[in-house]
């Protein structure tokens, strides 16, 4: 379990402001969730094989991909 | 008394109703026996339906996340998730309350939710059994998918519980039991889209032959590594089958690659058409 990014996941699902700030600014949005930049930027880029990878949880990481569009059945396939 | 009219287990993914795509077969084949499901329950005419589903991180979080949580209050609301539509649901709140203060004689210290929003493990199979949406529901939440996971038998104890609480309510309320999930798929995984037909239908036998002892045996960890991190959904089952033991009648059983699990549909009890 990964707290820390699975808490920051569920708000970037919630919260499409804090997406875009996130993109804004990763910096100052990877400091303030507590997270390293590259977990941020697996979140806000919506790569759901990276965060599976760093241990999101499986769901949180299939509502990212329903917040974005992304189907994650044919990502995972592509990688 | 209350009467146990009957049981059911259904897979309730969404993608049964998101990326239902009637010119496949086997897409049309797990359509069709929703339907008979659909005739069947409207047959029965039962005064609430206890439905048993698995919590996906939508109705609770880590702030507060309970293995087992009970439904209790006025109503129910979709969540809209997954491409299934929300809808308001009534909740069968005297059966609920009843649950939650039996459980605690039975050792079972219930978590309850008011008023709660459910998402498409309750929703996506609601939607294609009693689309009018008009039978008062109890939903179960149990925790399918969240290390760490109960044991299944503590699954099959609470379908006991359940069973015990339709004998004791004061009315001749005639209840269905639906538990949803399963069968294997592997959620947000490299897996994603494998379907394990050999244990999909090795679980169906022992579902077909009511061996309850020997699902209960199964250890969570096991079920992961065969089937995948969304097969405990089975749990539901097992609740399902422990509140009446019985043989099964199986409706259907897909492999559907395209929804990402074996999809099946179960009369749990009593074997033959009620």
């Amino acid at each position: 379990m990964n707290i820390v990014l699975d808490e920051l996941l569920r708000k970037a699902v919630a919260d499409a402001d804090f997406r875009a700030e996130a993109r804004r600014s990763p910096h100052d949005a990877a400091d303030r969730a507590g997270v390293s930049l590259a977990d941020l930027t697996a979140v806000i880029e919506g790569d759901v094989v990276a965060l599976h990878d760093r241990g999101a949880h499986p769901l949180r990481i299939m509502q990212l991909a329903g917040s974005l569009g992304i189907d994650p059945m044919e990502r995972f396939g592509q990688a | 008394m209350g009467a146990l009219v009957a049981g059911y287990g259904v897979s309730h993914t969404a993608m049964m109703i998101r990326k239902y795509r009637p010119e496949d077969p086997a897409q049309l084949r797990v359509h069709q026996a929703f339907g008979r499901l659909r005739d069947e329950i409207a047959r029965l005419a039962p005064d609430l339906i206890v439905v048993v589903g698995s919590e996906h991180l939508n109705s609770f979080g880590y702030d507060a996340f309970p293995q087992i949580c009970v439904g209790i209050g006025d109503t129910c609301t979709g969540w809209g998730d997954g491409g299934v539509a929300a809808a308001r649901l009534p909740l069968a709140g005297g059966f609920a309350a009843q649950l939650l203060e039996d459980g605690l004689e039975a050792g079972f210290d219930l978590a309850f939710s008011a008023n709660p929003r459910i998402d498409h493990a309750f929703m996506a199979p609601l939607t294609l059994i009693r689309p009018q949406m008009d039978i008062p529901v109890v939903p179960i939440f149990q925790n399918s998918s969240t290390e760490p996971l109960p044991p299944l038998w503590r699954s099959a104890s609470l379908g006991e519980l359940v069973r015990d609480v339709v004998h004791r309510r004061p009315s001749a309320e005639r209840v269905v039991l639906l538990g949803t999930g399963g069968l294997s798929h592997w959620v947000a995984t490299p897996k994603m889209g494998v379907v394990n037909t050999n244990f999909d239908r090795r679980f169906l036998g022992l579902v077909q032959a009511g061996d309850l002892d020997s699902l209960v045996a199964m250890k969570t960890a096991d079920v992961v590594a065969e089937a995948g991190n969304g097969a405990p959904e089975i749990r539901n089952w097992i609740t399902v089958m422990a509140a009446q033991r019985s043989l099964a009648h199986v409706f259907a059983y897909e492999s559907v690659p395209d929804w990402a699990t074996g999809i099946a549909l179960a009369r749990l009890f009593p074997r033959d058409q009620p």
